[in-house]
């Protein structure tokens, strides 16, 4: 496959979700499972591994409704195609990075379903849609994990499913949602928000997962525990504070417009000349710009750009999905002139200026 | 790369010191560390483990020196049989070595969890060879556990295998 259809393959959530879709970008569900009877991914070697991958993708090439895509060795990806996995979040940064065999990537090709075949475990079920709909992506998961667990998953009565890493047993659930809260954040409410979700059991990370700083306003808010509660509990209580989230950010983003409507038209219209104009700009600030368009446009301020195209921007500015559409590597600068250009094209399609 | 004071075992502790205005590296195996930390031939930099400090005292501590091995040293010292693993490398990484490893190591694990979750029976779903067992069964588990945990003087933990066997009770009810 040509590293720029790579880098193209279908993702549902992009398209947008039915509900709270302003504000929730996307939805996932992500199940660890491991087989009974094999040491965890990192204390195999290739063999198990392979053994281990090769049990999961036949016993999935049984299940009718996953229609697989592709399957790929990550040791047979180059880098670039590993890191545009990991910038549509099917892999994670870690994942991209181990070497070895039996590494597996599954995605279907509706993009709603993706499995990482011993990441840390010897499964992790994926499932992402569009706006808030984690009951549905976990409905969606757990006929996977239906589906696959023949395979004789290590379970223990009292624990319940049995991981590698402690802070994953039990459910061995992550409930995960990305938000887009500009309005909460110019008002300064963030630690606040962040403070009040690890009250109640949540953790509020940047764009891309654990470590990773926030850009452009964008946040991932997910369940801390998986072990006592039962997986509905989990995801109503992720469900929940995202609602309240929502309402709050609605509520921000007219306050601001309220107590300084020129000022805040102001600054849209300079990131969208800046997106519109620019022949070079690093990734940093075209987050943060592409983060003013979005509010912008929902405001009905700015051009109306359709949130599936945002949707699509947020992840084709990402460098190496700049890269797989260049059809090489690029050096640095390179690679924030392709970005400029990139922006410039796709937003002039949205132009009423 | 092998322990530089030992030569015999893999060094898994790195430190690199600026000492003087020049730096200083030692690269030593956990005995020998611990050994030189005693002595206080290290420069002070902690030397405690990430995972160790990120949980705090999650993990239950090792009681030092008793004249009889108590029960807890004895759960500590064991390794996996399965996959090889000991509770120090365990403690070390936070991370098992196979499903095995709760078994052998359950009541640390337990307590682990219950630091980590404030909880440590599960409620949710199971896989389906499981599923066929009945609550009865499970009750009568729990139950067993619950007087465990009596005897042990474990009340928090008593008190949350209690709530479960409730539920369960007034489930079949």
């Amino acid at each position: 496959m040509k590293s720029a259809d790579f880098a193209s393959l279908p993702l549902a959530w992009l398209s947008g979700g039915s509900q709270q879709s302003d504000i929730v970008l996307s939805s996932r569900i992500r199940l660890a499972r491991n087989l009974s009877g094999y040491p965890f991914p990192a204390r195999c070697d290739d063999k198990k591994r392979e053994e281990i991958a090769g049990k999961i993708l036949e016993r999935l090439s049984e299940t009718p409704f996953v229609s697989v895509l592709g399957t790929w060795q990550m040791d047979g990806l180059d880098e670039l195609r590993r890191n545009v996995l990991v910038e549509r979040h099917l892999v994670s940064p870690d994942f991209s990075r181990q070497t070895g065999r039996g590494k597996v990537v599954v995605v279907d090709d509706q993009g709603i379903v993706s499995l990482m075949i011993n990441e840390e475990d010897h499964l992790r079920i994926q499932v992402f849609l569009g706006g808030l709909d984690l009951f549905e992506c976990w409905r969606i998961a757990g006929q996977v994990d239906e589906a696959l667990d023949v395979l004789n998953y290590a379970y223990d009565e009292e624990f319940g499913y049995l991981t590698a890493c402690p802070t994953n047993t039990g459910t061995a659930l992550r409930a995960s949602v990305m938000v887009h809260i500009p309005g909460l954040e110019i008002q300064r409410k963030l630690g606040k928000i962040i403070r009040e979700c690890n009250r109640v059991g949540l953790t509020v990370r940047g764009m891309y997962g654990e470590g990773s700083e926030s850009v452009g306003s964008l946040f991932q808010i997910s369940n801390q525990v998986t072990l006592g509660q039962r997986e509905e509990e989990l995801i109503e209580k992720v469900s929940g504070v995202i609602t309240s989230l929502v309402q709050q950010e609605r509520a921000a983003r007219l306050k601001i417009w309220e107590n300084d409507t020129s000022k805040l038209e102001d600054k849209m219209w300079r990131a969208w000349g800046i997106a519109r104009y620019a022949r070079s700009i690093e990734s940093r600030e075209a987050m943060q710009m592409l983060s003013w368009i979005r509010m912008g446009s929902q405001m009905g301020i700015l051009p109306q750009v359709p949130p599936g195209e945002w949707n699509r921007l947020i992840l084709d500015i990402q460098q190496a999905h700049l890269q797989c559409f260049e059809g090489r590597r690029l050096a640095e600068q390179e690679i924030d002139v392709a970005r400029a250009s990139l922006l410039r094209k796709r937003l002039a399609n949205w132009n009423n200026e | 790369m092998l322990c530089e004071r030992c030569h015999s075992r893999e060094a898994q502790v790195h430190i690199k010191h600026m000492q003087n205005g020049a730096v200083v590296e030692f690269h030593l195996c956990h005995k020998c560390a611990h050994e030189m930390s005693q002595q206080g031939s290290l420069p002070k930099v902690p030397v405690e483990f990430p995972f160790e400090n990120f949980l705090g005292n999650l993990f239950p501590v090792k009681v030092q020196k008793q004249a009889e091995p108590s029960r807890k040293e004895q759960m500590f010292n064991g390794f996996c049989p399965a996959c090889g693993l000991n509770y120090e490398e365990f403690a070390r990484t936070g991370k098992f070595g196979c499903p095995q490893c709760y078994e052998t190591f359950r009541d640390a694990v337990r307590h682990l969890l219950r630091g980590i979750h404030g909880n440590e029976i599960h409620r949710g779903t199971r896989p389906h060879g499981v599923a066929s067992k009945q609550p009865e069964e499970d009750i009568g588990t729990l139950k067993v556990l619950l007087r465990e945990a009596i005897e042990k003087e474990e009340y928090e933990r008593a008190a949350v295998l209690r709530d479960r066997i409730r539920l369960l009770e007034e489930r079949r009810a």
